[in-house]
This record gives C-alpha cells, sequence and structure tokens, in this order.
C-alpha cells in the first residue's frame, strides 16, 4: 500500500485520493474491454474471422438481459423465493446463454458457407451482420435508454480513500471468473480440439477433430463474452441510463485493446484490456487540464498507445508472429 | 486474330487499354450513355435527371475516385487501409484552407480551384507518404488498425482545430465547384443553373459532368498504373513480399507509392465530397466512411477498375433503390395497387397483422421502413458476398464467361 | 458447395428481378409524381416553378399556389425531415409521432377550411449528407418543412432553404434561428433558445441561493450557445463559474475528466447541455467521486426515462429540469384535447415529454397554413410571409403564446418553466408500465416555477446569435 502512495505523491495534482481512484477505475474500465477483447480474439483464433458484429451482439446480450430481467422477469418469476440480486443474476446467465445461441446461428447461416473465402470478404460480412443485428435489437429496445435494473444501481463502497461503484466491483470479479473458465476450457477436450484447430485447420481435419463444431463453439463463445461485456458496459456509473442503440459502439473503444495485446493472444486480451483502460482513464484524469492536447484527448490515447506498441512490437505483446516465407 | 479474343500474339496487344473490339464498343457505349444521364434522354431512365437522383450520382462518382485509391492501395498493393476518410479528411480540409472564405472564427485563402484541388491531393499524399513506413513495420491487419486508429485521431484533430474545420457540430462552409484564374468573378461555374452550349443544365448536371470528366481521368490513370512498372511492383508485393524483394522490387518504395498515389486520389475526392455537399461536420470523416469505402473495393472487386466502379454505385445507390422499393410496396397497399398483394405480406396495416413486420409510421411498431431499408442493406452485402466472394466483378465474369461458352456450359 | 451457391445465386437473381421491376415502377411513379414519395398518399402535382391559379376554395379570391399544394384535391404536402434512427431519435421520433396524430385529426376532421395536410416523412439519421440528400428528394413536393431535425443538418441545408424559399419547423434551438439575418426568416423557430433558456436558469438558480457554478456542455451550437447564455447570466449575477467545461463533453468517450473537473470544482450547482444518457453518465460519475451539489441542465439534457435508471434516486434528489412546455400529464386548458387525439392514436405508448413539443409545433403550423390559406396565397413566399406576420399564437397553456412580427428583440420568447423530477409521483402512477390508455399517465415532473423570464434574460438585447458559427 505504501508504494501505491509513492507513487500517487509522484504523480502529483490531487494526491493519493486521485490516484487511487483513476487506478480502480482504469482496471473496471478495462476488464470491460479485456472481456470484450476476449471474445474477439477467440473467435479471430479459431475461425480467422474479423467479427465487425462484436458489438452488434454485445448489444443483444445487454438487451436480453433488459427483456429478461425487466420485462418477461424469468427465470425470476418462476424462483420468487430468491432473493431479486439471485434472480437478476439468473436472468443475465440467461441472457448470455441466449446471445451464445445467437452467435451460432449466425456463424452456421452466414459464416459457414465462407469458409477458405479471403480473409476481408468474409470481414465484411460481419459488417453486413452488424447493420442488420444492430437495427433489428434497435427497434426492439426502442430509441431510448433502457435500464437493466440490475441490483447494484449507483451504490457506491468507499474503502479508505477509495470510491469504487458496486458494479465496478463486479465487473472485476467476473472478468475474472470468465478468465479462470476460459483456462479450463482450453484444456478440456473441445479447448485442445479449438487450439489444434487454430494452428491449422486441415491438420486438425485429419485428426479427426470436427472444425465445424469448432468454429460454432468459438462463435457461441465469442458472443458470451460479447453478451457479458455489453451488459456490464451498460451500467452505472459508466452508462448511468442504461443501454442505448449505440452502447454497441463501445467495441471499437476496445479494438486498441484486442491489437496491443496481439490479434490471436488470449493472454494478450487481457492485458491489453487492463493497460488501454488504464491509459485512458489516466490520460483523461491528469491530462484533462494539459489544454493544447485539445479536448477528449482521453479518447485516442488508447489509439496513439496502440500505435506506440505496434511499432515497437509488430505484432503486439503476444501475437504470433507471422513466419514470412518466400 | 479475328474471334480469337484471349490469343495475343505481343506484349502490346495484351497490356492494351481496350485489347478486343467489344471492349471498346463496350466503353463508347457507356460513354454516351454517361452523357444523356443529366439530360433525361435516356428512355425509361430519364428520371435520374431529377436533382435527388443526380445528387446521389454525384455521390457515387466523387465515391469512385477514393475507392479507385483505395483499390490501388488494397486491391492491388495488398495494404488494408481503413483509414481512407482520414486521408480524405486530410483533402478537404486543405481545399477549404486554401479555397475557403474566411470568417470570424475560421481561416480562409480564397484561392481558386486550380489552386486548391491539386493542393488537397498533394497534402493528402503527404501525408500517405509519412505513414508509408509503418505499413512497412506493421503488417496485414495489424496495418487496418493502424489506419483505423489514424481515423480516430483525424476525428481528435478536426473537433479541435476549429480555425480550419469550423464548429465541431456544424463545420463550415466549402468553397464552390466554380473555375476562376485568380480571385474574382468565375470563368466556369459548376454550382449555378445556367446554359451550357445552349443546353438549360442545372447545378446539379453540370457538376456532373465535371465529375464525370474527373472519374474518367483518374480511372485512366490508375488503370495505367496498373499495368505499368509501378503497378506490376505493387501486385507483387501484394502476393508475396519477400519473393518480390528477391526479384529486386523494392518493398519501402512500392509501399510508399501506393500510400502516396492513394492518399491523392483520396485528398481530391474528400476535397470534392466536401465541396459538392456544400458544408461538413467533422464527425463526417468517420470509421462508417472508411468502412464503405472497403465495402464498395470488396464488393466490386477487389484488384479490378471495373469492380470498384461497380462497387461504388451499388454502395450508393442500393439504398435509394431499397427505398423506393419499400416505399412502393406502402404505396400499393395504401392504394390497393396491383402488386398489393406482395405489399400485404410485410407491411403491417393494423396492429393484429401478425404476418406485417415493416410498419410505415415513424416509430414502429414493428420495424419502420426506414430500418428495413437499413437491414435490406446488410442482408443485400450478405447475400452478395456469399454467393460470390470475388464480388460484382466475380459475378460478372461468371455470366460473360457462361455466354462465351453458351450453348455449352463450359 | 456449387450446389450451395447456385441455390444462392438464384435466390440473388429473383431478388434482382423483383428489385428491377420494381425500380422502374418505383421510377415511373417518380416521374408521374415529380418524386412524390415518403408516406405520400396522394400524388402531389409536379410544381415546375411555375404559379398556378386556381378557382377559389369557397370564398371570392383565388388561391395562389407554386410547389406542394394540389388544388384538385385540396391537399397541402409539408416536409418532415426526421432523425428516426440517429442520435436524437429519441426525442425526434416522440415529437414525430406527435405531429403525424395531429394532423390525421385535423384530416378527419375537415382538415384546415376543407385542406388536407399531407405529411412526406424522410429519415435523415441526423446526418448532415443524408439531410441534403432527402431535402433534394423532396424540395419540389412540399411547401414547407414542419419538422426538421439538428442544427447542422440545417445549417448546412440553409443555403438552399433560401434558394427555395423554404419555411422550415427546426427541432433545434439555437439562437440563430430567431434572427432573420442569420436564416432569412425561413426558420420557424419555436419557443425560446438554449442561450435565454440558459439565463432564465441561472436566474432560478439564483433564487434557489447559488453562488458556484459548474458548467460542462457538448461543442457547437447546442452546448455553446447555451454556455454563452450562463457566462452572460453567472456575471449578471455575479455568480463564480468554477468550472469551466464549456465544449468539454465528447459524446461516446470516457468522461472521465470531465466528472473531475466538476468533483473538485466545489460547485454548488452544475449545468449542464448534453443528452440525457451522458447527464446520466456525468451524475452517476460525480456522485461516485463524491460531489455533493445540485444538477440543471438544457431541456434536451433531461429525459423522464432516466428515473427508470440507477441514477433515478439521485435525480429524484438532485436535479431540476427546465421546460420549454408543459410536461406530459400537466392539467392545462390545452392538454385535454392532446391526450385525447394522441391516446386514441398510440394507446400501447408511453407517455413523453416529446410529444408535447411536436403538439406545440404542429399547432404553430397549423396556424402559418390558417392564415396563408385566409390571404388566399399558398406559395412558397405566401406561407413564409404568413409565417412572419403572426402574432400571439395561444397554444392553451401549454407552452407561452408565440409571435413573429416585428424585430427579433421584441417577439423572441423568453419565458421557460422549471419542473422537479419526482420518482415518488412517477412511480405512483406505474413507472414504466404506463401506456397512454391508461389513467393519470404522467413523466414524473412537479412544477416548481410556472413560465418565468429571469432578470438576466429580460435586459438581454437580442440582436444576434449569442454563439456564432
Amino acid at each position: 500500500m505504501d508504494a501505491v502512495v509513492v507513487v500517487a505523491q509522484v504523480a502529483g495534482a490531487g494526491g493519493a485520493e486521485k490516484f487511487i481512484n483513476a487506478l480502480s477505475s482504469g482496471l473496471a474500465l478495462g476488464a470491460i474491454y479485456a472481456i470484450l477483447a476476449l471474445g474477439f480474439v477467440i473467435i479471430f483464433k479459431a475461425t480467422q474471422v474479423v467479427n465487425f458484429a462484436h458489438g452488434a451482439l454485445a448489444a443483444v446480450g445487454a438487451y436480453f438481459t433488459v427483456y429478461f430481467a425487466t420485462v418477461l422477469n424469468v427465470p425470476g418469476r418462476f424462483l420468487e423465493f430468491l432473493p431479486y440480486t439471485a434472480q437478476w443474476i439468473l436472468s443475465a446467465a440467461l441472457a448470455v446463454l441466449a446471445t451464445a445461441v445467437v452467435g451460432m446461428i449466425v456463424e452456421r447461416i452466414t459464416i459457414r458457407p465462407m469458409i477458405g473465402e479471403p480473409l476481408f470478404a468474409v470481414a465484411m460480412i460481419t459488417l453486413g451482420l452488424d447493420l442488420i443485428i444492430r437495427t433489428v435489437t434497435n427497434d426492439f429496445m426502442g430509441n431510448q435508454a433502457r435500464g437493466l435494473n440490475d441490483p447494484w444501481g449507483a451504490d457506491i463502497v468507499e474503502i479508505g480513500l477509495l470510491r469504487v461503484a458496486k458494479t465496478q466491483i463486479v465487473t472485476m470479479i467476473v472478468a475474472v471468473v470468465a478468465m479462470l473458465l476460459l483456462a479450463w476450457f482450453f484444456r478440456s477436450r473441445m479447448g485442445i480440439a479449438m487450439r489444434a484447430t487454430a494452428f491449422d485447420q486441415e491438420a486438425a481435419m485429419a485428426q479427426g477433430i470436427s472444425v465445424g463444431k469448432v468454429f460454432a463453439v468459438a462463435w457461441a463463445i465469442g458472443a458470451a463474452l460479447a453478451a457479458i461485456g455489453g451488459i456490464f458496459s451498460s451500467m452505472a456509473p459508466r452508462a448511468s441510463a442504461g443501454l442505448t442503440p449505440f452502447t454497441a459502439l463501445i467495441v471499437f473503444r476496445a479494438f486498441p485493446a484486442v491489437i496491443v495485446g496481439g490479434l490471436d493472444s488470449v493472454t494478450g486480451a487481457i492485458v491489453g484490456g487492463l493497460l488501454i483502460g488504464m491509459a485512458e482513464v489516466f490520460a483523461g484524469t491528469y491530462l484533462a487540464t494539459v489544454s493544447w492536447l485539445g479536448v477528449g484527448f482521453s479518447g485516442i490515447v488508447p489509439w496513439l498507445f496502440m500505435m506506440l506498441i505496434l511499432l515497437v512490437k509488430p505484432y503486439g505483446l503476444f501475437g504470433t508472429e507471422e513466419i514470412r516465407r518466400v | 486474330m479475328r474471334g480469337r479474343p484471349n490469343l495475343f500474339t505481343d506484349y502490346e496487344s495484351e497490356m492494351a487499354l481496350f485489347p478486343t473490339t467489344t471492349k471498346r464498343v463496350a466503353v463508347a457505349l457507356l460513354l454516351i450513355f454517361a452523357l444523356l444521364v443529366p439530360l433525361g434522354a435516356i428512355p425509361g431512365l430519364s428520371f435520374l435527371q431529377e436533382s435527388s437522383w443526380l445528387v446521389l450520382i454525384n455521390r457515387a462518382l466523387v465515391f469512385a475516385i477514393a475507392a479507385l485509391g483505395l483499390n490501388l492501395l488494397t486491391g492491388v498493393a495488398g495494404q488494408v487501409s481503413l483509414g481512407h476518410s482520414f486521408f480524405m479528411a486530410v483533402g478537404a480540409y486543405t481545399a477549404v484552407l486554401l479555397g475557403g472564405t474566411p470568417g470570424k472564427t475560421v481561416w480562409g485563402l480564397e484561392l481558386p480551384i486550380w489552386i486548391w484541388l491539386p493542393a488537397a491531393g498533394i497534402a493528402a499524399a503527404i501525408i500517405g507518404i509519412i505513414v508509408a513506413p509503418t505499413a512497412v513495420r506493421v503488417r496485414g491487419l495489424y496495418l487496418a488498425f493502424v489506419t483505423l486508429g489514424l481515423v480516430f485521431i483525424g476525428l481528435h484533430l478536426w473537433r479541435n482545430f476549429g480555425k480550419i474545420a469550423g464548429g465541431p457540430t456544424t463545420g463550415r462552409p466549402w468553397p464552390p465547384l466554380e473555375f476562376a484564374l485568380w480571385k474574382g468573378d468565375p470563368i466556369i461555374s459548376f454550382a449555378k443553373d445556367g446554359p451550357w452550349l445552349g443546353v438549360q443544365l442545372t447545378s446539379d448536371a453540370k457538376t456532373y459532368f465535371f465529375l464525370l470528366v474527373a472519374v474518367i481521368v483518374f480511372t485512366l490513370v490508375a488503370k495505367n498504373l496498373m499495368r505499368t512498372r509501378i503497378g506490376r511492383a505493387w501486385a507483387a508485393i501484394r502476393d508475396r513480399d519477400i519473393a518480390a524483394e528477391i526479384m529486386g522490387v523494392n518493398e519501402v518504395r512500392g509501399k510508399t507509392q501506393a500510400f502516396a498515389i492513394s492518399s491523392f486520389y483520396a485528398g481530391i475526392a474528400g476535397a470534392l465530397f466536401a465541396v459538392i455537399l456544400g458544408r461538413l461536420i467533422p464527425e463526417t470523416w468517420d470509421l462508417l466512411l472508411a468502412v464503405e469505402f472497403i465495402a464498395i473495393i470488396l464488393i466490386g472487386g477487389a484488384g479490378t477498375i471495373a469492380g470498384t466502379l461497380l462497387g461504388t454505385f451499388f454502395v450508393v445507390l442500393i439504398p435509394r433503390i431499397v427505398e423506393d422499393i419499400t416505399f412502393f410496396f406502402a404505396d400499393q397497399v395504401a392504394n390497393q395497387g396491383p402488386l398489393a398483394w406482395l405489399g400485404d405480406l410485410f407491411i403491417r396495416k393494423s396492429p393484429d397483422d401478425i404476418l406485417g413486420f415493416v410498419s410505415t409510421g415513424a416509430a414502429g411498431p414493428g420495424l419502420s421502413i426506414f430500418q428495413l431499408n437499413v437491414a435490406l442493406f446488410g442482408v443485400l452485402i450478405i447475400v452478395f458476398l456469399i454467393a460470390e466472394p470475388l464480388g460484382l466483378y466475380g459475378i460478372w465474369i461468371r455470366v460473360r464467361n457462361y455466354w462465351k461458352g453458351w450453348p455449352f456450359t463450359y | 458447395m456449387t450446389s450451395k451457391r447456385t441455390s444462392w445465386l438464384v435466390l440473388l437473381v429473383v431478388f434482382a428481378l423483383i428489385a428491377a421491376a420494381c425500380s422502374s415502377g418505383g421510377g415511373t411513379t417518380t416521374t408521374a409524381a415529380g418524386g412524390g414519395e415518403g408516406t405520400t398518399t396522394t400524388a402531389p402535382p409536379s410544381g415546375g416553378g411555375t404559379t398556378t391559379t386556381a378557382p377559389p376554395s369557397g370564398g371570392g379570391e383565388e388561391m395562389k399556389t407554386d410547389f406542394g399544394v394540389d388544388v384538385e384535391s385540396k391537399t397541402i404536402n409539408i416536409g418532415m425531415l426526421v432523425d428516426l434512427t440517429g442520435i436524437f431519435s429519441p426525442l425526434t421520433t416522440d415529437i414525430a409521432d406527435a405531429q403525424i396524430a395531429y394532423w390525421d385529426d385535423v384530416n378527419a376532421n375537415g382538415g384546415i377550411d376543407g385542406w388536407t395536410v399531407n405529411l412526406v416523412i424522410e429519415d435523415t439519421n441526423y446526418n448532415v449528407d443524408q439531410h441534403i440528400e432527402k431535402y433534394e428528394k423532396i424540395r419540389n413536393d412540399v411547401v414547407a418543412l414542419g419538422h426538421s431535425t439538428g442544427s447542422p443538418t440545417n445549417v448546412a441545408t440553409l443555403p438552399k432553404y433560401k434558394e427555395d424559399g423554404m419555411l422550415f419547423l427546426p427541432i433545434s434551438w439555437y439562437s440563430g434561428w430567431g434572427i432573420p439575418d442569420f436564416d432569412g426568416g425561413l426558420a420557424l423557430e419555436q419557443y425560446t433558445n438554449y442561450c435565454i433558456e440558459a439565463m432564465d436558469i441561472l436566474g432560478f438558480i439564483n433564487e434557489m441561493g447559488g453562488t458556484k457554478i459548474a458548467l460542462a456542455t457538448f461543442p457547437g451550437d447546442y452546448g455553446q450557445d447555451a454556455a454563452a447564455g450562463v457566462k452572460k447570466a453567472v456575471e449578471f449575477y455575479g455568480m463564480d463559474l468554477v468550472y469551466d467545461g464549456e465544449a468539454a463533453v465528447i459524446p461516446g468517450q470516457d468522461q472521465t475528466p470531465v466528472i473531475t473537473g466538476i468533483a473538485q470544482s466545489g460547485a454548488d450547482w452544475v449545468f449542464l447541455t448534453t443528452n440525457p444518457s451522458t447527464a446520466a453518465e456525468l451524475m452517476g460519475g460525480a456522485a461516485q467521486a463524491g460531489f455533493q451539489g445540485m444538477w440543471t441542465g438544457s431541456v434536451p439534457s433531461y429525459d423522464f426515462r432516466l428515473l427508470d435508471s440507477p441514477v433515478a434516486p439521485l435525480i429524484d434528489q438532485v436535479y431540476y429540469q427546465p421546460g420549454y412546455n408543459v410536461v406530459w400529464g400537466e392539467d392545462v386548458p390545452g392538454a385535454a384535447k392532446m391526450q385525447e387525439v394522441l391516446t386514441a392514436a398510440f394507446p400501447d405508448r408511453r407517455p413523453s415529454d416529446a410529444f408535447v413539443i411536436g403538439w406545440v409545433y404542429s399547432i404553430s403550423l397549423h396556424e402559418v397554413l390558417k392564415t396563408a390559406i385566409a390571404n388566399g396565397d399558398l406559395t412558397r413566399a405566401g406561407v413564409v410571409a404568413a409565417a412572419n406576420s403572426l402574432t400571439g399564437i395561444d397554444f392553451g397553456g401549454l407552452a407561452p403564446n408565440q409571435s413573429y412580427a416585428g424585430t427579433p428583440n421584441e417577439y423572441v420568447q423568453r419565458a421557460i418553466a422549471m419542473f422537479k423530477p419526482s420518482l415518488e409521483k412517477y412511480t405512483a402512477a406505474g413507472g414504466a408500465e404506463q401506456v397512454l390508455s391508461g389513467e393519470g399517465t404522467t413523466t414524473g415532473s412537479e412544477l416548481v416555477k410556472d413560465f418565468f423570464v429571469s432578470d438576466a434574460a429580460k435586459d438581454f438585447e437580442y440582436t444576434e446569435p449569442c454563439y456564432q458559427l
């Protein structure tokens, strides 16, 4: 703790409180970015698809949560003996599952026929998907902000100098749990199959791995992670109004995280997410008064940071270096 | 030689711009068609001369210039760029800085078009040259994301340089499309209605002719670039960069040239885009615009000129056509026209209409017509690319080959 | 693979055939009707620029028309350039729907003196180039624009409006719309503007005892117009501007800088000029950082649906909301008719304050058209002249009366009302579950100060836009 305080003093203006709060806020934002980046990376790693519809899937997940938790009240209405928090978590879990199913359907209909086609043709398809999914979701959602009615609301916990929103604590916990589950998954049979497929599709097929199934699972996991990211990016304190038609755009803010970590690296996504989240919040906290940088400078700090990293490490921090052959 | 279109006996004829008679005739017909469009002289398509269509067609022509540039960079030289809108913005703001009218809050030098238009291209090209070395270090998708970063950094700059870009939500006016020798009255004005050679033309029609000439020039330049040393070097770098280097192709120079020329195209297109719209806000130069160009060249068919042009018209005009179709059906249903039964299938007439998922009101229930337009555009992209991943050009090749071999299937 | 390809191709060809068949169909409609589509149900005349004079509409004199008016079917076509899919669509779809309902009701009850009003709706997506494009599409089919969303969109299209002499009702309260030098007398501005509104709100803060003001706004005409008003009033009342976040709030970005600025300013009142979701983000963030002051902001910064969000308890405690018109559910003479018509039109929709805006705009347009018809001149110029001659348009208490004759400084509307969002009132009425067909629908706001003009606004000499574009 002492070390943190010392660093805080070095950081100057505003002192320890400012520093600690920026740190926690940055970690919470970073956790969201990391979750979004993870989903993106898993889809890319397993299927070589740059998924531009990731933001749309995030919005779908958040919308399902709104729908299940506030409109339908499932599964809460069958489990009234449970406390509200538990009911809400079940609704959110159901929403994540539903989004995973959406991801699988999308993969089966639009991505599977494109196996072996040029990378960017497939990327274009996901762009078309993005238009469709977002339009349909927005239509169901209406264009007003929709609150998720999560049990934590805008509540704040004070621990010494630190003031942190309950939702941010939950975000970080969920991010850690999701990463542990993924680590476990990659050791499972299916996970190994996925790693093999990522390494070499044809060789994997020759070993009797059903590549189609791997694709479906990758999209399901990717979509589920997108949904989790979408849910947490529609919560207080950052999105106090709730889910809006523009929630989907948060994925663009997570892109630098994907790149900084390396497009095909799971570890990279996590590290990149946290780094980018912190870079953004720290720039916002400490550089806001530097007027020559312009208004909204913190918004481009992630991109500048990404470019800097790429100049040093062209494949990101943990990305696989492409072996260039003649 | 006659009747053997694919037989070339020397390199020169193989490399010719229009190698076959069919091609020559087709291009000539296309040109005549293009000249007649704004005069409303084409039977059945005379509605194209209406300003609402001409404005769209003009936008397509401007986009065609930008898309040709991106096609050289991405399609021919293989460097995927999501930052095309950034280079367009550089061009547009150079143009307005040199050609715009100064005001209380903005700078402008009021120079004539023959200075600001080339300068727009050159400024963008210079930025392109500065960015190019990154492409040597960073490759493939990573490069795409670096260029994407340029878009966001650009947006930040335009928002904060109010002296050049104007107010953040209101922008500033661009100079009109007028040709003058120096400050003062223009010699030729494309921005005012009036007669040309005795034919009364609207400003949109005049702008159309200006842009048409520009597109033809830029198409020829692109086509020629592709069949010279530079173009072949680009293709070599795209296909296998190390192999290209071993064969003596200078990778750094090739990529720099690709970025410079592509950005030049983008700069010119950006300036013209802003000029024909008259006023733009910084948010115009966002990711969506850049993605639109990637969509254009991929839907058209990467690496081909014809495909790029086809793709441009597809992406720019299809939303309008889709819109007209949905409105047409809404109208049919409302007035019980002959095609009302088809419209009944999807247009909601009453709250308990189960079949209809499209409503004609401003906001739901069900998708509004406006939302349907957006979604249908997405559907079209997907259907087209699944049907033919090589884009419209691929479809064209397939159709052509079918008729070449007709009545045999191959 | 091949068979799959073929089936896709077949699908594509079928689609293309339908498209071809219909686009040529649409094309002929276009030429026949002069491009009249949108939700037009009747074909407008192809204007062509010539002034047609038609037999009298019942009275003795003749009706002069040029664009967008069909004398035979007695139809007046009004353009609606609405953001239906863009960032302001939460507000503008409700406004547009209220307008649609209003005119449906007028048409069903005999129209204006026998004239039917037909709305030609287009979506602009709050996008400058789409706005221009859609305007081009309908410009020859309409006599005026009854709704035109946004400032940048309207400013960009203004040269074209001027070319056509097109009257438009901007859904934007920029202080330039009241200045004829700026808009050519074509904008029929409604209510007051952001700048004078801000002065009124600061007058209210002054009454409440506030002295230290923090300011956080979007960049551009909306935010900076209001910021100009705030700064003028701060000086007038001798207050302290402890945090100047003019143009510091960029929508969709991380708001840490602004939140930090507000939280450390020690302000007792914060003035926001943002959109509702950003306002919620700033309030939530500042509360997390321990900020304890009161909040208010320009009208578009607040939406009653924030009472469904996690910051609802906070809003209930600290937010005051201004209003150009009364909120939904307020009991004024003009409200009964509005509630009746909108309930009949949208029984399942939630109540919305934006409905009132659409209704008030429609009343204004109604007055304009009525006057133009009475003058026997439904040309565009006639409609503009009618608009600029109006005085004391009465909204039945929904909003203060509006006038357009004289100099801007004389006729500009300076009054606003203040409201306090009440979570209790909102929840008691059913909260988010309310539908228009229910009883006693409310958006949860309570009137705390009826229409008033602050001292700062009263003395303000309105001769030019507060914020120059």
